[in-house]
């Protein structure tokens, strides 16, 4: 491994950690602060019963939002650097690329890939429920929605980024 | 077969005070029954808040595994043999369950949750009551949003005014709307000026927790898109 792809790596080290202690701090605030219940057996117990107990998952998911949303900023802050490489040297911006395609960046990408999945379609859901005046009940079947493409497309985008690993 | 028992954590503000208790079972058995049979035989000095009894003051709102709910209108099932009670999330402790409204009163009052007759209204016991059909629009738009007991498990259950950030909070806006879609009332174009400002409807982000939460069966939710939606459209 060269210096640039050193710093690289270091670089996308601390995004990870940035990524990690935000989702730290949410966890904490919903268990701290929000009226939101506790990770337990009787969330759990709630969140598989039919009606009101079912709003709960969307807590969550604004909480998954949060946690991906500020993922794939700094990620971005990221990315803006090393594609602006290319000014400085084609050289260079080639070497820390080629970071991109060994296996722990790939799993990371996979990680990416699904927050900017959740991400996104959780978005046009929040647009939907404006838009379309959605109420509790269908507001958490278009949730049901954004998971089930969260994974199919996640799941789709996943062999081709982790396809060269295992051909 | 379920315990004779129910054992009860509760989240006390002393902490060399006792949290655990376990107190027979009665049937059915509310969370208001198990508290008060805390204080009976246990220790008279825990703190909570209950008046009526029968979920129409709003006084005795507790966190019952997390969940904001009236202690007084919420069974404790068969299967249930241990609960755990916190005071209200985002309102501060005053002792044990016992919790400050005032952050929550505060924004009711910001958005004049009363109405205000215009100028060439009749007013006062001898004029003509207004006449607005059941069937009416209006009625439709007004009559699921009234019937809020104050009792703040909106408030608690809101992912961003129980985060002590600036936000009126659901019963608020709930109150808003209602006013606003009031044809009587002539101060809705200060309430939207209100509801539409940095600490109103826009901090909304839809967890929903206000609607699961009340235990009227009202819909903040609902009043909030109306109200989003009244900024674009006029009053409705």
């Amino acid at each position: 491994m060269t210096l640039p792809q050193f710093l690289f790596f270091c670089a996308f080290a601390v995004v990870a950690l940035v990524i990690i202690a935000f989702g730290v701090v949410v966890v904490r605030t919903a268990r701290l602060d929000d009226g939101g219940p506790f990770v337990s057996r009787a969330l759990v117990a709630r969140l598989a019963r039919p009606g009101r107990d079912r709003a709960e998952l969307q807590r969550w998911a604004f909480y998954l939002h949060r946690v991906s949303g500020v993922g794939l900023f700094v990620f971005l802050c990221l990315h803006v650097g090393d594609v602006s490489l290319y000014v400085i040297s084609k050289d260079l911006y080639d070497e820390v690329h080629h970071v991109y395609g060994s296996v722990p960046m790939r799993i990371a990408e996979v990680g990416l890939l699904f927050g900017l999945l959740f991400h996104t379609f959780n978005g046009l859901r929040l647009v939907a429920v404006d838009v379309a005046d959605l109420g509790l009940a269908a507001s958490t079947r278009a949730l049901y929605g954004v998971l089930a493409a969260t994974v199919a497309c996640g799941l789709a985008g996943s062999v081709f980024i982790l396809g060269p690993v295992f051909a | 077969m379920p315990g004779e028992d129910v054992r009860v954590s509760v989240t006390r503000s002393d902490p060399d005070a006792p949290a655990e208790f376990t107190v027979p079972r009665i049937r059915p058995m509310m969370v208001l029954d198990a508290l008060l049979a805390i204080q009976r035989t246990h220790d008279p000095a825990i703190g909570f808040r209950f008046s009526c009894r029968v979920g129409m003051c709003g006084t005795c709102t507790v966190r019952v595994d997390g969940r904001s709910v009236l202690a007084c209108q919420t069974e404790i099932d068969e299967d249930t043999e241990h609960i755990r009670v916190d005071p209200l999330a985002g309102l501060p402790v005053l002792r044990d369950l016992v919790v400050d409204t005032a952050p929550f009163w505060r924004a009711w009052a910001a958005v004049t949750p009363y109405l205000v007759p215009g100028e060439d209204q009749e007013v006062g016991m001898d004029a003509e009551p207004a006449v607005i059909p059941p069937d009416s629009a209006e009625r439709e738009t007004i009559d699921p949003s009234l019937d809020c007991i104050g009792c703040a498990a909106c408030f608690s259950s809101c992912g961003i005014a129980s985060a002590r950030r600036d936000f009126l909070g659901p019963a608020a806006l709930n109150r808003a709307m209602v006013l606003v879609a009031d044809s009587r009332d002539a101060a809705g174009a200060h309430r939207m000026d209100v509801v539409g400002a940095g600490s109103g409807v826009d901090r909304c982000h839809y967890i929903y927790g206000c609607t699961a939460a009340c235990p009227k069966g009202l819909d903040p939710a609902r009043a909030i898109r109306r109200l989003r939606r009244g900024r674009f459209g006029g009053k409705d």
